[in-house]
Protein backbone atom coordinates (compact mmCIF):
# COMPACT_ATOMS: atom_id res chain seq x y z
CA UNK A 1 0.00 0.00 0.00
CA UNK A 2 2.96 2.29 0.62
CA UNK A 3 3.75 2.41 -3.08
CA UNK A 4 0.16 3.36 -3.92
CA UNK A 5 0.18 6.11 -1.31
CA UNK A 6 3.43 7.47 -2.74
CA UNK A 7 1.91 7.37 -6.23
CA UNK A 8 -1.18 9.31 -5.16
CA UNK A 9 0.81 11.86 -3.16
CA UNK A 10 3.09 12.42 -6.16
CA UNK A 11 0.04 12.82 -8.40
CA UNK A 12 -1.56 15.26 -5.98
CA UNK A 13 1.62 17.31 -5.89
CA UNK A 14 1.05 17.89 -9.58
CA UNK A 15 -1.95 19.96 -8.49
CA UNK A 16 0.15 22.24 -6.33
CA UNK A 17 -1.34 25.35 -7.97
CA UNK A 18 -4.80 24.18 -6.94
CA UNK A 19 -3.58 23.48 -3.41
CA UNK A 20 -2.04 26.97 -3.17
CA UNK A 21 -5.31 28.46 -4.43
CA UNK A 22 -7.25 26.44 -1.89
CA UNK A 23 -4.94 27.64 0.87
CA UNK A 24 -5.33 31.30 -0.19
CA UNK A 25 -9.12 30.94 -0.39
CA UNK A 26 -9.16 29.43 3.08
CA UNK A 27 -7.11 32.30 4.49
CA UNK A 28 -9.47 34.76 2.77
CA UNK A 29 -12.52 32.97 4.17
CA UNK A 30 -10.87 32.76 7.55
CA UNK A 31 -10.50 36.53 7.72
CA UNK A 32 -13.94 37.28 6.26
CA UNK A 33 -16.36 34.57 7.29
CA UNK A 34 -18.23 34.88 10.52
CA UNK A 35 -19.30 31.26 10.60
CA UNK A 36 -16.36 28.96 11.46
CA UNK A 37 -18.25 25.77 10.64
CA UNK A 38 -18.55 26.98 7.05
CA UNK A 39 -14.74 27.20 6.77
CA UNK A 40 -14.36 23.70 8.23
CA UNK A 41 -16.95 22.29 5.81
CA UNK A 42 -15.39 24.10 2.84
CA UNK A 43 -11.85 22.91 3.51
CA UNK A 44 -12.84 19.34 4.42
CA UNK A 45 -15.11 18.74 1.45
CA UNK A 46 -12.68 20.31 -1.02
CA UNK A 47 -9.89 18.06 0.23
CA UNK A 48 -12.12 14.98 -0.05
CA UNK A 49 -13.04 15.89 -3.63
CA UNK A 50 -9.41 16.52 -4.50
CA UNK A 51 -8.25 13.17 -3.12
CA UNK A 52 -11.14 11.35 -4.77
CA UNK A 53 -9.79 12.79 -8.02
CA UNK A 54 -6.78 10.47 -7.81
CA UNK A 55 -9.04 7.69 -9.14
CA UNK A 56 -9.31 9.67 -12.39
CA UNK A 57 -5.53 9.61 -12.76
CA UNK A 58 -5.49 5.85 -12.25
CA UNK A 59 -8.26 5.22 -14.74
CA UNK A 60 -7.08 7.67 -17.39
CA UNK A 61 -5.53 6.21 -20.54
CA UNK A 62 -6.28 2.62 -19.55
CA UNK A 63 -4.01 2.99 -16.51
CA UNK A 64 -5.76 0.35 -14.42
CA UNK A 65 -4.42 -2.48 -16.60
CA UNK A 66 -0.81 -1.72 -15.75
CA UNK A 67 -1.58 -0.75 -12.16
CA UNK A 68 -2.99 -4.19 -11.42
CA UNK A 69 0.01 -5.97 -12.90
CA UNK A 70 2.05 -4.47 -10.04
CA UNK A 71 2.31 -6.57 -6.86
CA UNK A 72 -0.85 -5.16 -5.28
CA UNK A 73 -4.25 -6.74 -4.80
CA UNK A 74 -7.48 -5.05 -5.78
CA UNK A 75 -8.55 -5.04 -2.12
CA UNK A 76 -5.33 -3.26 -1.22
CA UNK A 77 -5.98 -0.66 -3.92
CA UNK A 78 -9.48 0.03 -2.56
CA UNK A 79 -8.19 0.18 1.02
CA UNK A 80 -5.53 2.69 -0.01
CA UNK A 81 -8.17 4.97 -1.55
CA UNK A 82 -10.25 4.88 1.63
CA UNK A 83 -7.22 5.44 3.87
CA UNK A 84 -6.06 8.34 1.69
CA UNK A 85 -9.45 10.06 1.51
CA UNK A 86 -10.28 9.52 5.21
CA UNK A 87 -6.86 10.86 6.25
CA UNK A 88 -7.33 13.87 3.96
CA UNK A 89 -10.79 14.55 5.33
CA UNK A 90 -9.76 14.07 8.97
CA UNK A 91 -6.56 16.07 8.55
CA UNK A 92 -8.32 18.97 6.82
CA UNK A 93 -11.20 18.96 9.33
CA UNK A 94 -8.93 18.90 12.38
CA UNK A 95 -6.55 21.57 11.05
CA UNK A 96 -9.48 23.83 10.06
CA UNK A 97 -11.13 23.35 13.47
CA UNK A 98 -7.92 24.17 15.34
CA UNK A 99 -7.37 27.19 13.06
CA UNK A 100 -10.92 28.42 13.75
CA UNK A 101 -10.47 27.99 17.49
CA UNK A 102 -7.10 29.76 17.40
CA UNK A 103 -8.55 32.55 15.24
CA UNK A 104 -11.43 33.06 17.63
CA UNK A 105 -9.01 33.10 20.55
CA UNK A 106 -6.76 35.70 18.85
CA UNK A 107 -9.70 37.89 17.84
CA UNK A 108 -11.23 37.33 21.28
CA UNK A 109 -14.51 36.36 19.63
CA UNK A 110 -17.16 34.70 21.62
CA UNK A 111 -17.17 31.14 20.40
CA UNK A 112 -18.74 28.12 21.92
CA UNK A 113 -16.05 25.48 21.74
CA UNK A 114 -18.45 22.59 22.29
CA UNK A 115 -20.77 23.70 19.48
CA UNK A 116 -17.81 24.09 17.14
CA UNK A 117 -16.50 20.62 17.92
CA UNK A 118 -19.91 19.01 17.49
CA UNK A 119 -20.30 20.95 14.22
CA UNK A 120 -16.85 19.78 13.03
CA UNK A 121 -17.71 16.17 13.95
CA UNK A 122 -20.94 16.41 11.96
CA UNK A 123 -19.07 17.86 8.98
CA UNK A 124 -16.56 15.00 9.16
CA UNK A 125 -19.44 12.51 9.33
CA UNK A 126 -21.05 14.15 6.29
CA UNK A 127 -17.74 13.99 4.41
CA UNK A 128 -17.45 10.30 5.43
CA UNK A 129 -20.97 9.81 4.08
CA UNK A 130 -20.06 11.54 0.80
CA UNK A 131 -16.95 9.39 0.54
CA UNK A 132 -18.93 6.26 1.35
CA UNK A 133 -21.38 6.99 -1.47
CA UNK A 134 -19.02 8.42 -4.06
CA UNK A 135 -16.06 6.05 -3.95
CA UNK A 136 -18.03 2.93 -4.95
CA UNK A 137 -19.77 4.94 -7.69
CA UNK A 138 -16.46 6.24 -9.07
CA UNK A 139 -14.93 2.77 -8.94
CA UNK A 140 -17.96 1.18 -10.59
CA UNK A 141 -18.80 3.71 -13.29
CA UNK A 142 -15.62 5.75 -13.58
CA UNK A 143 -15.08 9.44 -12.86
CA UNK A 144 -16.68 10.50 -16.17
CA UNK A 145 -20.13 9.31 -15.18
CA UNK A 146 -19.78 10.62 -11.64
CA UNK A 147 -21.22 14.04 -12.53
CA UNK A 148 -24.41 12.59 -14.00
CA UNK A 149 -24.83 10.15 -11.12
CA UNK A 150 -24.15 12.93 -8.56
CA UNK A 151 -26.97 14.99 -10.07
CA UNK A 152 -29.31 12.03 -9.81
CA UNK A 153 -28.30 11.36 -6.18
CA UNK A 154 -28.62 15.07 -5.27
CA UNK A 155 -32.07 15.07 -6.89
CA UNK A 156 -33.13 11.99 -4.94
CA UNK A 157 -31.86 13.52 -1.66
CA UNK A 158 -33.70 16.81 -2.31
CA UNK A 159 -36.87 14.93 -3.25
CA UNK A 160 -36.62 12.81 -0.08
CA UNK A 161 -36.04 15.97 1.99
CA UNK A 162 -39.08 17.65 0.48
CA UNK A 163 -41.20 14.58 1.09
CA UNK A 164 -40.01 14.31 4.68
CA UNK A 165 -40.71 17.99 5.34
CA UNK A 166 -44.31 17.48 4.19
CA UNK A 167 -44.76 14.48 6.40
CA UNK A 168 -46.61 15.13 9.59
CA UNK A 169 -46.51 12.97 12.61
CA UNK A 170 -49.97 11.45 12.79
CA UNK A 171 -51.93 11.97 15.92
CA UNK A 172 -51.57 9.19 18.41
CA UNK A 173 -48.08 8.36 17.07
CA UNK A 174 -45.65 6.91 19.53
CA UNK A 175 -42.72 9.02 18.16
CA UNK A 176 -41.68 11.36 20.93
CA UNK A 177 -39.62 14.12 19.26
CA UNK A 178 -39.19 16.06 22.46
CA UNK A 179 -37.92 12.91 24.13
CA UNK A 180 -35.41 12.33 21.33
CA UNK A 181 -34.11 15.89 21.61
CA UNK A 182 -33.82 15.49 25.37
CA UNK A 183 -31.89 12.25 24.91
CA UNK A 184 -29.47 13.99 22.50
CA UNK A 185 -28.94 16.76 25.04
CA UNK A 186 -28.12 14.26 27.76
CA UNK A 187 -25.43 12.68 25.55
CA UNK A 188 -23.22 15.76 25.87
CA UNK A 189 -20.51 16.82 23.41
CA UNK A 190 -18.43 13.66 23.73
CA UNK A 191 -21.45 11.40 23.34
CA UNK A 192 -22.66 13.17 20.19
CA UNK A 193 -19.19 13.18 18.65
CA UNK A 194 -18.78 9.45 19.39
CA UNK A 195 -22.18 8.57 17.89
CA UNK A 196 -21.57 10.70 14.81
CA UNK A 197 -18.11 9.15 14.41
CA UNK A 198 -19.54 5.64 14.74
CA UNK A 199 -22.15 6.37 12.06
CA UNK A 200 -19.39 7.70 9.75
CA UNK A 201 -17.16 4.67 10.40
CA UNK A 202 -20.06 2.23 9.83
CA UNK A 203 -20.91 3.93 6.52
CA UNK A 204 -17.26 3.73 5.45
CA UNK A 205 -16.94 0.04 6.34
CA UNK A 206 -20.08 -0.91 4.38
CA UNK A 207 -18.92 1.25 1.47
CA UNK A 208 -15.43 -0.33 1.55
CA UNK A 209 -16.86 -3.84 1.36
CA UNK A 210 -19.04 -2.83 -1.61
CA UNK A 211 -16.06 -1.19 -3.34
CA UNK A 212 -13.90 -4.30 -2.90
CA UNK A 213 -16.63 -6.41 -4.54
CA UNK A 214 -16.89 -3.88 -7.39
CA UNK A 215 -13.14 -3.87 -8.03
CA UNK A 216 -12.82 -7.65 -7.78
CA UNK A 217 -15.47 -8.08 -10.47
CA UNK A 218 -13.95 -5.50 -12.79
CA UNK A 219 -12.11 -6.55 -15.94
CA UNK A 220 -9.37 -4.46 -17.48
CA UNK B 1 7.27 -21.18 -16.01
CA UNK B 2 3.77 -20.58 -17.40
CA UNK B 3 1.35 -23.38 -18.15
CA UNK B 4 -2.00 -22.58 -19.72
CA UNK B 5 -4.48 -25.42 -20.10
CA UNK B 6 -7.70 -24.98 -22.06
CA UNK B 7 -8.02 -21.34 -21.13
CA UNK B 8 -11.47 -20.14 -22.16
CA UNK B 9 -12.81 -16.63 -22.37
CA UNK B 10 -16.07 -15.84 -24.09
CA UNK B 11 -17.08 -12.49 -25.52
CA UNK B 12 -20.13 -11.88 -27.66
CA UNK B 13 -18.23 -12.18 -30.95
CA UNK B 14 -15.01 -13.86 -29.86
CA UNK B 15 -14.02 -16.97 -27.98
CA UNK B 16 -10.54 -17.68 -26.69
CA UNK B 17 -9.67 -21.32 -26.24
CA UNK B 18 -5.96 -21.86 -25.87
CA UNK B 19 -3.30 -24.00 -24.26
CA UNK B 20 0.38 -23.15 -24.21
CA UNK B 21 3.50 -23.54 -22.13
CA UNK B 22 6.44 -21.23 -21.55
CA UNK B 23 9.59 -23.08 -20.51
CA UNK B 24 12.10 -21.64 -18.01
CA UNK B 25 15.08 -19.90 -19.59
CA UNK B 26 13.29 -19.47 -22.92
CA UNK B 27 11.94 -16.55 -24.88
CA UNK B 28 8.53 -17.56 -26.15
CA UNK B 29 6.75 -15.45 -28.72
CA UNK B 30 3.04 -15.19 -29.35
CA UNK B 31 2.10 -13.98 -32.80
CA UNK B 32 -1.18 -13.36 -34.51
CA UNK B 33 -3.27 -10.79 -36.27
CA UNK B 34 -4.92 -7.91 -34.45
CA UNK B 35 -7.86 -9.35 -32.55
CA UNK B 36 -6.54 -12.91 -32.70
CA UNK B 37 -6.49 -13.22 -28.90
CA UNK B 38 -2.94 -12.22 -27.92
CA UNK B 39 -3.96 -9.49 -25.50
CA UNK B 40 -6.82 -11.57 -24.07
CA UNK B 41 -4.30 -14.35 -23.34
CA UNK B 42 -1.91 -11.90 -21.69
CA UNK B 43 -4.68 -10.29 -19.65
CA UNK B 44 -5.77 -13.72 -18.43
CA UNK B 45 -2.22 -14.59 -17.39
CA UNK B 46 -1.97 -11.29 -15.53
CA UNK B 47 -5.33 -11.73 -13.81
CA UNK B 48 -6.77 -8.60 -15.41
CA UNK B 49 -9.78 -10.48 -16.73
CA UNK B 50 -11.68 -13.46 -15.36
CA UNK B 51 -11.51 -16.85 -17.03
CA UNK B 52 -14.55 -18.78 -18.21
CA UNK B 53 -12.68 -22.09 -18.02
CA UNK B 54 -9.32 -23.79 -17.90
CA UNK B 55 -6.33 -23.10 -15.70
CA UNK B 56 -3.18 -21.02 -15.63
CA UNK B 57 -0.12 -21.94 -13.59
CA UNK B 58 2.77 -19.57 -13.05
CA UNK B 59 5.94 -20.74 -11.25
CA UNK B 60 4.11 -24.06 -10.78
CA UNK B 61 1.33 -22.41 -8.78
CA UNK B 62 -2.27 -21.87 -9.72
CA UNK B 63 -2.86 -18.18 -10.43
CA UNK B 64 -5.28 -17.82 -7.54
CA UNK B 65 -2.57 -19.03 -5.13
CA UNK B 66 -0.03 -16.43 -6.27
CA UNK B 67 1.27 -14.28 -3.43
CA UNK B 68 2.52 -10.72 -3.74
CA UNK B 69 6.07 -12.06 -3.37
CA UNK B 70 5.42 -14.27 -6.41
CA UNK B 71 4.08 -11.29 -8.32
CA UNK B 72 7.28 -9.40 -7.55
CA UNK B 73 9.00 -12.01 -9.71
CA UNK B 74 7.06 -10.88 -12.77
CA UNK B 75 7.89 -7.81 -14.84
CA UNK B 76 5.21 -6.53 -17.16
CA UNK B 77 5.07 -4.13 -20.09
CA UNK B 78 1.77 -3.48 -21.85
CA UNK B 79 1.53 -1.56 -25.11
CA UNK B 80 -1.62 0.34 -24.18
CA UNK B 81 -1.10 0.98 -20.49
CA UNK B 82 1.55 2.22 -18.09
CA UNK B 83 2.19 4.60 -15.24
CA UNK B 84 0.09 7.77 -15.22
CA UNK B 85 1.30 10.34 -17.74
CA UNK B 86 1.35 12.99 -15.02
CA UNK B 87 4.17 11.21 -13.18
CA UNK B 88 7.87 11.63 -13.91
CA UNK B 89 10.57 8.97 -13.73
CA UNK B 90 11.73 10.47 -10.45
CA UNK B 91 8.19 9.93 -9.11
CA UNK B 92 8.16 6.33 -10.32
CA UNK B 93 11.43 5.41 -8.59
CA UNK B 94 10.10 5.56 -4.98
CA UNK B 95 6.91 3.77 -6.09
CA UNK B 96 8.90 0.87 -7.57
CA UNK B 97 11.28 0.87 -4.61
CA UNK B 98 8.42 0.36 -2.17
CA UNK B 99 6.64 -2.23 -4.30
CA UNK B 100 9.60 -4.43 -5.26
CA UNK B 101 12.10 -5.69 -2.69
CA UNK B 102 14.68 -6.30 -5.42
CA UNK B 103 14.30 -2.93 -7.18
CA UNK B 104 17.71 -1.83 -8.40
CA UNK B 105 17.51 1.92 -8.13
CA UNK B 106 21.01 2.84 -9.25
CA UNK B 107 20.94 0.55 -12.25
CA UNK B 108 17.48 1.78 -13.23
CA UNK B 109 18.59 5.42 -13.14
CA UNK B 110 21.76 4.54 -15.03
CA UNK B 111 19.76 2.76 -17.75
CA UNK B 112 17.31 5.65 -18.02
CA UNK B 113 20.25 7.96 -18.55
CA UNK B 114 21.80 5.57 -21.04
CA UNK B 115 18.60 5.65 -23.11
CA UNK B 116 18.32 9.42 -22.68
CA UNK B 117 15.09 9.28 -20.71
CA UNK B 118 14.73 12.51 -18.70
CA UNK B 119 14.05 11.91 -15.03
CA UNK B 120 12.08 15.09 -14.41
CA UNK B 121 9.80 15.25 -17.43
CA UNK B 122 6.17 14.12 -17.30
CA UNK B 123 5.66 10.78 -19.01
CA UNK B 124 2.84 12.20 -21.16
CA UNK B 125 5.46 14.43 -22.79
CA UNK B 126 7.63 11.43 -23.75
CA UNK B 127 7.79 10.28 -27.38
CA UNK B 128 6.38 6.85 -28.30
CA UNK B 129 9.90 5.39 -28.35
CA UNK B 130 10.79 6.86 -24.96
CA UNK B 131 7.58 5.51 -23.42
CA UNK B 132 8.21 2.03 -24.86
CA UNK B 133 11.81 1.95 -23.59
CA UNK B 134 10.72 3.10 -20.14
CA UNK B 135 8.05 0.37 -19.95
CA UNK B 136 10.62 -2.31 -20.71
CA UNK B 137 13.13 -0.77 -18.27
CA UNK B 138 10.47 -0.74 -15.54
CA UNK B 139 9.65 -4.40 -16.24
CA UNK B 140 13.36 -5.28 -15.96
CA UNK B 141 14.09 -3.03 -12.97
CA UNK B 142 13.43 -5.50 -10.16
CA UNK B 143 15.29 -8.62 -11.17
CA UNK B 144 12.12 -10.44 -12.25
CA UNK B 145 12.51 -14.03 -13.37
CA UNK B 146 9.58 -13.75 -15.78
CA UNK B 147 8.89 -10.89 -18.17
CA UNK B 148 5.48 -10.65 -19.81
CA UNK B 149 5.65 -8.16 -22.63
CA UNK B 150 2.62 -7.37 -24.76
CA UNK B 151 3.67 -5.67 -28.00
CA UNK B 152 6.66 -3.86 -26.43
CA UNK B 153 7.85 -2.67 -29.85
CA UNK B 154 4.48 -1.41 -31.14
CA UNK B 155 4.74 1.94 -32.90
CA UNK B 156 8.54 2.10 -32.78
CA UNK B 157 10.91 2.83 -35.65
CA UNK B 158 13.55 0.25 -36.65
CA UNK B 159 16.31 1.74 -34.49
CA UNK B 160 14.18 2.01 -31.38
CA UNK B 161 12.82 -1.51 -31.93
CA UNK B 162 16.32 -2.91 -32.15
CA UNK B 163 17.30 -1.04 -28.96
CA UNK B 164 14.36 -2.58 -27.08
CA UNK B 165 15.21 -6.05 -28.39
CA UNK B 166 18.85 -5.58 -27.37
CA UNK B 167 17.71 -4.63 -23.88
CA UNK B 168 15.83 -7.92 -23.70
CA UNK B 169 18.78 -9.95 -25.01
CA UNK B 170 21.06 -8.37 -22.41
CA UNK B 171 18.51 -9.11 -19.70
CA UNK B 172 18.41 -12.77 -20.67
CA UNK B 173 22.20 -13.06 -20.76
CA UNK B 174 22.53 -12.13 -17.09
CA UNK B 175 20.66 -15.17 -15.75
CA UNK B 176 19.94 -18.41 -17.58
CA UNK B 177 16.68 -18.99 -15.70
CA UNK B 178 15.10 -15.74 -16.82
CA UNK B 179 12.10 -16.25 -19.05
CA UNK B 180 10.20 -13.98 -21.42
CA UNK B 181 6.75 -14.28 -22.95
CA UNK B 182 6.45 -11.66 -25.66
CA UNK B 183 3.85 -10.80 -28.25
CA UNK B 184 4.34 -8.77 -31.37
CA UNK B 185 2.76 -8.36 -34.75
CA UNK B 186 6.18 -7.48 -36.17
CA UNK B 187 7.41 -10.94 -37.03
CA UNK B 188 11.01 -9.97 -37.73
CA UNK B 189 11.32 -8.88 -34.08
CA UNK B 190 10.38 -12.35 -32.92
CA UNK B 191 12.44 -14.21 -35.55
CA UNK B 192 15.64 -12.79 -34.14
CA UNK B 193 14.68 -13.07 -30.49
CA UNK B 194 12.46 -16.02 -29.64
CA UNK B 195 13.38 -19.62 -28.95
CA UNK B 196 9.90 -20.83 -29.79
CA UNK B 197 6.80 -19.29 -31.24
CA UNK B 198 3.09 -19.85 -30.76
CA UNK B 199 0.72 -18.61 -33.39
CA UNK B 200 -2.81 -17.69 -32.39
CA UNK B 201 -5.69 -17.25 -34.79
CA UNK B 202 -9.33 -16.54 -33.96
CA UNK B 203 -8.71 -17.40 -30.32
CA UNK B 204 -7.00 -20.74 -30.96
CA UNK B 205 -3.34 -21.76 -31.03
CA UNK B 206 -2.82 -22.94 -34.60
CA UNK B 207 0.92 -23.53 -34.51
CA UNK B 208 3.74 -24.06 -32.02
CA UNK B 209 7.28 -24.52 -33.22
CA UNK B 210 10.87 -23.74 -32.30
CA UNK B 211 12.01 -20.65 -34.20
CA UNK B 212 15.07 -22.43 -35.64
CA UNK B 213 12.88 -25.23 -37.01
CA UNK B 214 10.41 -22.71 -38.33
CA UNK B 215 13.08 -20.87 -40.25
CA UNK B 216 14.98 -23.94 -41.44
CA UNK B 217 12.31 -26.56 -42.16
CA UNK B 218 9.28 -24.53 -43.12
CA UNK B 219 9.03 -23.35 -46.72
CA UNK B 220 6.55 -22.20 -49.31
CA UNK B 221 6.32 -24.24 -52.50
CA UNK B 222 5.11 -22.50 -55.62
CA UNK B 223 3.77 -24.97 -58.17
CA UNK B 224 1.58 -24.95 -61.27
CA UNK B 225 -1.46 -27.20 -61.47
CA UNK B 226 0.33 -30.07 -63.27
CA UNK B 227 3.17 -30.23 -60.74
CA UNK B 228 0.68 -29.85 -57.93
CA UNK B 229 -1.26 -32.89 -59.12
CA UNK B 230 1.92 -34.99 -59.32
CA UNK B 231 3.46 -33.78 -56.07
CA UNK B 232 3.42 -35.83 -52.87
CA UNK B 233 1.35 -33.73 -50.46
CA UNK B 234 1.93 -35.63 -47.24
CA UNK B 235 4.12 -32.83 -45.79
CA UNK B 236 1.93 -29.98 -47.03
CA UNK B 237 0.27 -28.14 -44.17
CA UNK B 238 -1.67 -25.43 -45.98
CA UNK B 239 -2.58 -24.70 -49.56
CA UNK B 240 -3.52 -21.41 -51.17
CA UNK B 241 -4.87 -21.20 -54.74
CA UNK B 242 -3.06 -18.57 -56.79
CA UNK B 243 -3.26 -17.37 -60.42
CA UNK B 244 -0.18 -19.41 -61.37
CA UNK B 245 -1.31 -22.56 -59.57
CA UNK B 246 -0.83 -23.24 -55.85
CA UNK B 247 1.23 -22.01 -52.94
CA UNK B 248 1.84 -24.78 -50.42
CA UNK B 249 3.24 -24.45 -46.92
CA UNK B 250 5.42 -27.35 -45.82
CA UNK B 251 7.36 -28.20 -42.69
CA UNK B 252 9.69 -30.55 -44.61
CA UNK B 253 11.58 -28.27 -46.96
CA UNK B 254 14.40 -30.75 -47.49
CA UNK B 255 12.01 -33.48 -48.66
CA UNK B 256 10.72 -31.30 -51.49
CA UNK B 257 14.19 -29.92 -52.28
CA UNK B 258 15.54 -33.43 -52.76
CA UNK B 259 12.55 -35.03 -54.49
CA UNK B 260 11.24 -32.14 -56.57
CA UNK B 261 14.28 -30.07 -57.59
CA UNK B 262 12.35 -28.28 -60.33
CA UNK B 263 9.73 -26.63 -58.12
CA UNK B 264 10.20 -23.15 -56.67
CA UNK B 265 10.86 -23.33 -52.95
CA UNK B 266 10.93 -20.15 -50.89
CA UNK B 267 12.37 -20.18 -47.40
CA UNK B 268 9.72 -19.70 -44.76
CA UNK B 269 9.46 -16.42 -42.93
CA UNK B 270 7.11 -15.81 -40.08
CA UNK B 271 5.15 -13.30 -42.15
CA UNK B 272 4.67 -15.88 -44.90
CA UNK B 273 3.75 -18.45 -42.32
CA UNK B 274 1.08 -16.22 -40.81
CA UNK B 275 -0.36 -15.50 -44.25
CA UNK B 276 -0.44 -19.19 -45.19
CA UNK B 277 -1.83 -20.37 -41.87
CA UNK B 278 -4.64 -17.84 -42.01
CA UNK B 279 -5.49 -17.87 -45.71
CA UNK B 280 -4.65 -21.46 -46.52
CA UNK B 281 -6.88 -24.53 -46.71
CA UNK B 282 -5.91 -28.07 -45.88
Amino acid sequence: MKGLLIKDCRLLLQQKNFIILLFLCTIFLFTMAEEPSFIIAYVTLLMVMMFLGTVSYDEFDNGYSFLFTLPISRKEYVLEKYVLCVCASLGAGIVATIACLAGAFVRQNDIEVQTLIVGAACILAVSAGILAVMLPIILKYGPDKLRTISFVIAGVIVACGMLLSKLQIPEGSTIDLAGIMKFIETLGTVGIVVIVALIGIAALIVSFLISVKIMEKKEF
Amino acid sequence: MIKIENLKKNYSKFTLDCSMEVQPGMITGLIGQNGAGKSTTFKSILGLISMDGGSIEIFGKDMSAMTQKDRQQIGVALSDSGFSGWLRIKDIIPILASMYDAFEKEEFIQQCQQFKLPLDKKLKEFSTGMKAKLKVLVAMSHNASLLILDEPTAGLDVVAREQVLDMLRNYMEKDENRTILISSHISSDLEGLCDDIYMIHEGKIVLHEETDVLLSDYAVLKVDETKYDLMDKKYVIKIVKESFGYKCLTNQRQFYQENYPDIVIEKGTIDELIMMMIRGDK
